[in-house]
């Protein structure tokens, strides 16, 4: 800590007697241990002689150290995915998954109520809300996000997918999105291909924080205020971790009342799809269902119909056009529609049905797993020529796909069949328990 | 009007928020440090030790807060029938330092043991329903609470698990109706399964009471549910209803959440102002 010399003593005061620092814990308390010079050197006296006496610049300076990298090779080209034979089955599979289980059993170890000013908490919607100023309006909205896999396939734009996906889950409790900080882990980075994922990465995530201000390249970015790089994070046999750089994102928002979460509210609403479902499942949960495989194409991404997208949902939610939103991330349309139908804790009895006869050419595979950019809103009946409206005006598309039903049924029709016709309590239980036996 | 001290013990974190709910009911509260002059504590006309981590929970939690000078001065204020509410982590102190139940003057009696649920160990978050059960005789600690009434609150905590190796304290904690808030299901049942039970507590219980009933070593944080906002919004019941209904309403969800019934009873006592009207 640096003080003003005259308040010094107070501050010595402060830790060592009215907080008793010395005596609450052993070695604790304050003590003047340096002064600023003016002279532009950074000097450290042991018993009054020099042990180090340098100009500042030269600390300051920081150490420029090249490494070499390259990309890595291009992973060979897989059989083609086999299809799924029974989608029920398959989809029972993939809710049962770990990595789109129910967060609950992590969460619930850690303190969600801490000073009280929470609105909206981990896992009932994409993002956290706190209400950080006691009786003001002024809301926070907090998200970390992160997809090794993703960023294996492809470093630079696995990276920007990550980052859109925090912007994302901003907008979807109705905050905007102000700062990013990240925590960079990566391998070895005396390993080219390494060091190659990580210079990649970084610059997707600047890339990707450039473009998606709300007013585009041409504005100011979303702002990446600190972060963290951690590289030598092997395993004991010396294998290099996925990369994984895991990004976090603040959103504020004018007024936290108006914060929604991302299950569904009512029957006989509408459904809207934003986002094209993209024929390409490279590192996605589907592709490893089938094939465990990780590899192969991402979802393309287009930066500046992504920022489109997103501010057109952040007005969607904050106008209250939009009953409900939750992005399209892992596990894709068929696992983002089944979490607004659980809600995050506890399921309100009601339910969804989804022709996905209407979403395209592309295999019914694609449509209910691709991993491409996008949101699920809830939209009441009555309003859904307004919410179309806004999306026209912002230039992305906007599709209404199917309704909340009253009852607690989970439904996917293709072309009037259902493939997946199941009931939401036991789909709540394997959501709910996939986790739990690996952590409790 | 009457003053209430939150007591601010190192590695306590729920000083600002208690204070704050304790003004939402038209009572003074100030923050007081465990280490300010001994006489400070005598101008006070209630206590309250908030949650957190008193001196990082080192060799169990409350322990060593226990043996502070402040909590003595604090239990002999309380002998003369001073209110002292211990939350979460205050109920700890309270309970490591003899003075809950308090059957024998200076004995620990009773521990806050770790949680223990089926299949599941440690730390534990989540929102829970209590009830308060008032016998005669009991603490008007819950006043304000209707007969019958399931009240919603947060728990916190990785021991709370009000337990004792001493089967007659048990027994008379249970006869002397001492339990005077216990966990039960979301429709008043009995609290006979996780998470319903959240720590495996004797007597499903989440507070208990010395004998006058002045002092109440509660663990959930009703603090932390003090404000209609802090309910969570897919809350079944009615509360979870007013919530939703409040979306978009800055004030509304400003207003009383279920908590606040614990600090409206505190208040009635202390005779400040009119009790706000809590209800879903």
């Amino acid at each position: 800590m640096v003080v003003p010399e005259r308040v010094a003593d107070r501050v010595l005061e402060m830790y060592n007697t009215t907080y008793a620092l010395p005596e609450v814990y052993q070695g604790a308390g304050a003590a003047v241990v340096g002064r600023v010079r003016t002279d532009e050197r950074y000097r450290i006296l042991k018993s009054g002689q020099p042990v180090c006496d340098s100009p500042v610049e030269v600390i300051t300076a920081g150490i420029e150290h090249k490494r070499s990298e390259r990309p890595r090779p291009a992973a060979a080209e897989g059989s083609p995915l086999p299809a799924v034979q029974d989608h029920a089955e398959f989809f029972l599979r993939m809710v049962a998954s770990p990595n789109l289980a129910s967060r609950e059993p992590i969460i619930r170890y850690y303190d969600t109520e801490v000073q009280g000013r929470m609105v909206i908490r981990a896992g009932e919607a994409d993002a956290s809300v706190l209400a950080p100023v006691p009786g003001a309006k002024l809301g926070a909205a907090i998200t970390v996000d992160g997809n090794p896999w993703w960023v294996a396939a492809d470093p630079y734009w696995g990276t920007a997918h990550v980052v859109c996906e925090v912007l994302r889950n901003l907008v979807c409790v109705g905050a905007e999105p102000v700062a990013l900080t990240d925590c960079l882990n990566f391998g070895n980075p005396e390993d080219p291909e390494v060091f190659g994922d990580f210079v990649r990465s970084v610059r997707g995530l600047g890339d990707a924080a450039r473009a998606l201000g709300r007013e585009g390249v041409a504005g100011p970015p979303v702002a990446v205020v600190s972060g963290n790089v951690s590289f030598y994070n092997e395993g004991s046999s010396g294998r290099s971790i996925e990369p994984s750089p895991i990004v976090a994102g603040l959103g504020i928002l004018d007024d936290w009342s108006l914060a929604t979460t991302s299950a569904i509210k009512r029957a006989g609403s509408v459904l809207v799809l934003s986002g094209p479902r993209q024929d390409r499942l490279g590192a996605s949960q589907m592709r490893y269902q089938l094939a465990k495989r990780t590899d192969g194409p991402l979802p393309e991404l287009d930066f500046e119909r992504e920022r489109r997208r997103i501010y057109a949902a952040l007005e969607a939610v904050r106008s209250g056009l939009a009953l409900a939103c939750h992005d399209i991330a892992e596990g894709g349309l068929a696992i983002t529609a089944l979490e607004m139908a659980l809600g995050g804790y506890e399921s309100q009895g009601l339910g969804l049905q989804i022709p996905i006869s209407g979403l395209g050419d592309t295999p019914s595979e694609s449509r209910l797993y691709s991993e491409a950019p996008g949101f699920l809103f809830e939209v009441a009946k009555e309003r859904l020529t307004d919410f179309l409206g806004l999306f026209e005006r912002w230039g992305v598309d906007a599709t209404m796909i199917g309704r909340t039903l009253a009852e607690p049924t989970f439904r996917i029709l293709d072309g009037g069949h259902p493939l997946v016709d199941l009931d939401l309590e036991s789909l709540q239980r394997l959501h709910g328990d996939a986790l739990k036996s690996l952590v409790e | 009007m009457a003053r209430v001290a939150v007591v601010q013990i190192p590695g306590v974190n729920c000083e600002y928020e208690t204070t704050r709910a304790l003004e939402a009911v038209g009572l003074t509260a100030r923050i007081v440090r465990w280490n300010e002059p001994a006489s400070v504590w005598s101008e006070f006309d209630a206590y309250v030790i908030p949650g957190g981590f008193a001196f990082q929970d080192r060799i169990r939690a409350g322990a060593i807060a226990a043996k502070l000078p402040a909590v003595d001065r604090i239990a002999a204020e309380a002998e003369s029938g001073k209110p002292v509410l211990g939350i979460c982590n205050g109920a700890q102190v309270l309970v490591e330092a003899g003075l809950v139940p308090g059957f024998k003057h200076g004995r620990v009696e009773m521990a806050l043991a770790p949680n223990s649920a089926p299949r599941r160990a440690g730390y534990l978050c989540r929102w829970i329903w209590v009830q308060a059960s008032p016998g005669p005789g009991s603490s008007w600690y819950a006043s304000s609470v209707k007969p019958g009434e399931v009240i919603p609150m947060p728990i916190a905590h990785g021991e709370g698990r009000f337990l004792t190796a001493d089967p007659t304290v048990r027994e008379r904690i249970q006869r002397e109706g001492l339990v005077l808030y216990r966990y039960v299901s979301p429709s008043g049942g009995r609290a006979d399964h996780y998470p319903d039970d959240p720590n495996g507590a004797m007597l499903e219980a989440a507070g208990i009471t010395n004998r006058t009933g002045n002092i109440l070593a509660f663990m959930p944080h009703p603090e932390r549910a003090s404000w209609l906002r802090q309910v969570p919004l897919e809350m079944k019941s009615a509360w979870g209803e007013k919530r939703r209904a409040a979306v978009g309403h800055w004030k509304a969800l400003e207003g009383p959440g279920p908590g606040r019934l614990l600090f409206d009873s505190l208040a009635r006592k202390l005779g400040a102002g009119a009790p706000s009207e809590v209800r879903s």
